[in-house]
């Protein structure tokens, strides 16, 4: 009876057999309304959810496909669709401090009817304004002012005109004032005319002068006091009027938002602004064009730039029963999350008002859900920080990234910050949430929600039937045909291979559309209404096809020996070891030839793969600790007195991870032993201290690349695998394989010792020391242990020789 | 063929508009272009520097009060000359805009003389004479000669008026 038994065909793959499954196609089957395996990130996201305190974000993390976004998505979803709409959120001018735009709160649904209301109420007030200001009363009281200031000021020229003719004095307009002159018969008074008259005269007259020239300038003194004595009645009256045409349509107004004080604030100061510029409500405006042409605005307000001021900016609006809002921001600018003002260039200069103020992914979501990548927010200069700060503080303030970082002082608006409340949900790989956990201190702080999805789920009668109903709800989602059991059979297998383990099955949910997506494609090539066994073997196969470019030239170049792995006969110290190459989510097996030699030395083991730098440190601490099994397990008491090398033969790349140790301890034990090893085997495998072989990783790709490569050569029954036990529940083998071994034509040794390992590759026992300590004569460990003995002796006769020498040299 | 609303129902070659650089010409200008345009006339500006005026500027017993400071100093011929200078160019300089934008015919003349007289002729030889009422701005209008000529002026005009069959334009 053979001592070591390979494994059984049914131990290879864990099959599902279609009659265990109780329907006839996915048709059948209901949707399915619960996240499959995923019960501990579903308690997880509940929880955050659900929690209403600070911080209590939610981070997402799992491998892309394993639906994090789906699930979240339908659980946000039905949750926010149970909560209030929010209230809107409006900017407006602040007629005080323009640079300080306000907000104004306003119930769900109101934002975008105030701002019509106040695009209704300026379209009035252009025509009220001037007709009130074109009425004949209007004019009538305007004119009287302006008369009443003129014939005060006439009154008074002509008094003192009056009073000059009478002294004989003319006086007459300059293009820059008056001039006095004497005259004399209605002619102005030579100097020598002056000159003859007597001297009480001539005084008489240049006193006469002074005095008309006081009362003039008198007269020229009051006129700017008169002047703007008219001014101010002028602008009374103005105020008058328009308050009384202003007032009548915004008292409308005032009445409709009466409950709203902000909005009746807003309201009382556009009144008082609006007095105060009504003049910019008159005729048309000849000035330079807006630099806010090229901005949509409303029919009432084209070419009136004045009038922006007085719109509102309905920010963020929402509508009444429409819930919680839940946004996925797919672009995260710092822009796009914050918000910003946005300028237009107007002849070289940068310009803008609180009318361009433009709302962000968080106040989008204020009141409810921001979805985000959180790859792509960290990826996007400062979006990072400005999340963080806006959630730190509980408000969204918006400015510029020059701003923020301090880089310009020039002067903007400062909108007046919004209060934030909302639940963030970060999705991104394990690695990066580790990162941020180490690496940022506020991370924590900020997302203390940790929604951990599973890779893969138990595998079990009830999860099958789950998984066939994932298969009909994806079918459904994407419109493809159904499938029958042989179908959803075969993909329950694959989604044990999928996970790497015969007892579970893969949550990747994104792989498992494709799968079908495909497999419905090659169904329609074949004209049927159902996906059948035969479309998923097709996808399958034609996955491995597409992906297997590199793995079909590697056997190329085994089989044509530029690599060279034997797969028959036998070779002292020389053993075909098992690796897996991953190109993208392909992965493959490959053997690869690893070999050892030994001669005297002082026990130095050469890692050649580390020696050039090929080696990972995982390999190193392989070798390092078989090299340790080595000096412990034989002739303990003598000094380790070899000189060993190991090497991957023909690998040129870079050698990671311990799965080789089994393999190159049993090299090595060969070279020792001088015990050929069967090269129709090929061995995977760790090793620890004490000699047991302990599982490694890809244990379905490694004994399928040896497969193939045997099947490439022609099967002999003589090959085969020796795999650690621990690997034996993770088998989910190729058919194809499976099929070989239920014929005899190949085979798979689990193996817990690397005795074991050692019996099966050499075909020789390996040998347990008896009462006195000794191996059995014969054994492998005997002859290991033997020449570890000689190799100690020749070692120790080398050293006298060389005392002696030194001997004689004294 | 009826004139509508704001139609002139008269026309003319020529419309001439004295100016005495004493009040607000721009006004005047304006004015005086749009009825030359709506009559496609020939728009005539005459620059009167009045003699009257620098007759009493060179008395050394003359003196002069500025409009917009209400100070006062000695007249001095030589400047009331420059600034009359100053003001025809800038009458000029505004005339030729203002008429370029109409597309108007134009000429502009300086007339160094008797206002009364330059006024009196310019009325009785023109088609369409525009009269100005001088002004301070924003200020008093006060009727040229009224203020420059005196009791005697306003006798010439009104036996002026009462002889004349050509159009005066007044305007305020």
């Amino acid at each position: 009876m053979d001592k070591h038994p390979p494994l059984a065909p049914d131990r290879l793959r864990r099959c599902c057999d279609p009659a265990t499954l109780n329907f006839t196609t996915t048709a059948e089957l209901p949707d399915l309304d619960e996240i499959v395996g995923q019960t501990r990130a579903v308690d997880a996201m509940q929880f955050g959810l659900a929690i209403q305190r600070e911080g209590y974000n939610l981070f997402a993390l799992g491998p892309p496909g394993t639906g994090k976004h789906m699930a979240l998505r339908r659980q946000i979803g039905s949750r926010a669709a149970t909560e209030p709409a929010p209230e809107d959120w409006c900017y407006v001018n602040n007629f005080e401090q323009p640079e300080r735009p306000r907000t104004l709160r306003l119930p769900t649904g109101s934002g975008l009817i105030l701002r019509r209301d106040v695009e209704k109420l300026l379209d009035d007030l252009r025509a009220a304004i001037p007709a009130v200001f074109e009425s004949e009363d209007y004019r009538t009281r305007k004119q009287v002012i302006e008369e009443e200031i003129k014939e005060r000021q006439q009154r008074a020229f002509e008094t003192v005109r009056q009073e000059a003719e009478a002294k004989s004095i003319a006086l007459l307009r300059t293009p820059t004032g008056f001039i006095f002159a004497p005259l004399k018969d209605g002619e102005v008074l030579s100097h020598d005319d002056f000159s003859k008259l007597p001297e009480p005269e001539q005084r008489a007259i240049t006193g006469e002068m002074e005095v008309m020239q006081d009362r003039l300038q008198a007269v020229l003194q009051q006129m700017p006091l008169w002047e703007r004595e008219g001014r101010e009645r002028l602008r009374a009256l103005n105020r008058e009027v328009t308050t009384y045409a202003v007032g009548h349509s915004i008292e409308d107004l005032r009445r409709k938002y009466a409950a709203l004080a902000e909005v009746v604030n807003y309201l009382n100061a556009m009144q008082q602004d609006i007095i105060e510029n009504a003049h910019e409500f008159l005729g048309t405006h000849d000035g330079p064009a807006s630099p806010f042409a090229a901005i949509a605005t409303p029919p009432a307000l084209r070419g009136s730039p004045f009038f922006r001021r007085y719109l509102v900016n309905a920010l963020v609006n929402h509508v009444e029963g429409a819930g919680a809002p839940v946004i996925y921001e797919d672009h995260p600018t710092f822009q796009n999350l914050i918000g910003q003002l946005e300028h237009i260039s107007h002849m070289g200069a940068l310009v803008t008002d609180f009318n361009l103020i433009r709302a962000g992914a968080l106040h989008k979501a204020n009141g409810g859900y921001l979805l985000l990548d959180a790859h792509r927010v960290l990826m996007q200069p400062y979006a990072w920080e400005g999340l963080k700060r806006a959630l730190r503080a509980g408000e969204i303030r918006i400015e510029s990234l020059g701003q923020m970082l301090g880089l310009i002082g020039t002067v903007s608006l400062e909108p007046q910050v919004i209060p934030l409340n909302l639940k963030v949900v970060l999705f991104g790989d394990r690695m990066l949430y580790y990162l941020l956990c180490q690496y940022d201190a506020e991370f924590e702080q900020l997302f203390k929600v940790a929604v951990d999805f599973e890779d893969d789920m138990k595998r079990s009668a009830t999860s099958e039937e789950i998984y066939a109903r994932l298969v009909a709800t994806l079918c459904r989602q994407e419109r493809l045909r159904p499938l029958d059991r042989g179908a959803v059979a075969r993909l329950i297998e694959q989604g044990a291979r999928e996970a790497g383990h015969g007892g579970r099955l893969s949550t990747h949910a994104l792989t498992l559309a494709d799968w079908l997506r495909e497999s419905d494609h090659w169904a329609a090539c074949r004209g049927s209404d159902t996906i059948t066994l035969a479309d998923v073997e097709q996808t399958l196969a034609a996955q491995q096809r597409r992906a297997g470019r590199i793995r079909e030239r590697s056997q190329e170049s085994i089989r044509e020996g530029v690599i060279l792995i034997d797969t028959d006969g036998e070779t002292v110290g020389q053993v075909n070891g098992l690796s897996v190459i991953t190109l993208n989510r392909h992965r493959f097996g490959q053997p690869s030839r690893i070999s050892a030699r030994v001669r005297v030395g002082t026990g130095e083991f050469i890692d050649i793969e580390r020696e050039v730098e090929l080696g990972g440190p995982i390999h190193s601490k392989g070798v390092l600790i078989l090299t340790s099994l080595l000096g412990a397990r034989y002739a303990p008491d003598l000094p380790l007195s070899l000189r060993a090398s190991l090497v991957f033969e023909q690998s040129y790349a870079g050698v990671e991870g311990d799965s080789a140790s089994v393999a190159e301890f049993c090299a090595l034990l060969s070279a020792l032993a001088d015990a050929p090893v069967r090269q129709a085997m090929a061995v995977t495998g760790s090793l620890n201290q004490h000699g047991q072989v302990q599982a490694i990783g890809g244990v379905n790709e490694k004994i399928e690349g040896f497969f193939d490569l045997c099947r490439l050569r022609g099967l002999s029954g003589r090959q085969g695998v020796v795999i650690p036990e621990a690997n034996v529940r993770h088998l989910m083998l190729r058919p194809d394989v499976v099929d070989a071994v239920g014929a005899g034509l190949f085979h798979v040794h689990a193996v817990s010792t690397v005795d074991q390992a050692i019996e099966i590759l050499t075909g020789v026992a390996a040998g347990e020391r008896n009462a006195a300590g000794a191996y059995p004569e014969g054994s492998i460990n005997q002859r290991v242990e033997s020449r570890l003995v000689e190799l100690a002796e020749r070692r120790a006769a080398f050293s006298q020789l060389g005392d002696e020498g030194d001997d004689k040299n004294e | 063929m009826s004139a509508g609303a704001g139609m002139l129902t008269f026309t003319a070659r020529l419309i001439v508009l004295p100016l005495a650089a004493i009040g607000n010409e721009s006004m005047s200008l304006d004015m005086a272009a749009e009825l030359a345009a709506r009559m496609q006339a020939e728009l005539k500006v005459l620059f009167i520097e009045d003699a009257d005026m620098l007759r009493m500027a060179a008395s050394p017993l003359a003196r002069t009060m500025h409009l917009y400071s209400a100070s006062r100093t000695e007249t001095d011929a030589g400047t009331l000359e420059r600034e009359l200078k100053v003001r025809a160019n800038l009458a000029r300089d505004q005339l030729a805009t203002i008429a370029g934008r109409r597309n108007l015919r134009w000429s502009f003349d300086i007339s160094r003389r008797r206002l009364i007289e330059a006024v009196f002729e310019v009325v009785a030889e023109t088609e369409v004479a525009i009269m100005s009422r001088s002004a301070r701005m924003s200020g008093p209008s006060l009727p040229i000669l009224k203020l420059m000529a005196g009791a005697s002026g306003m006798e010439e005009l009104q036996t002026l008026l009462r002889q004349i069959q050509n159009p005066i334009l007044l305007v305020r």
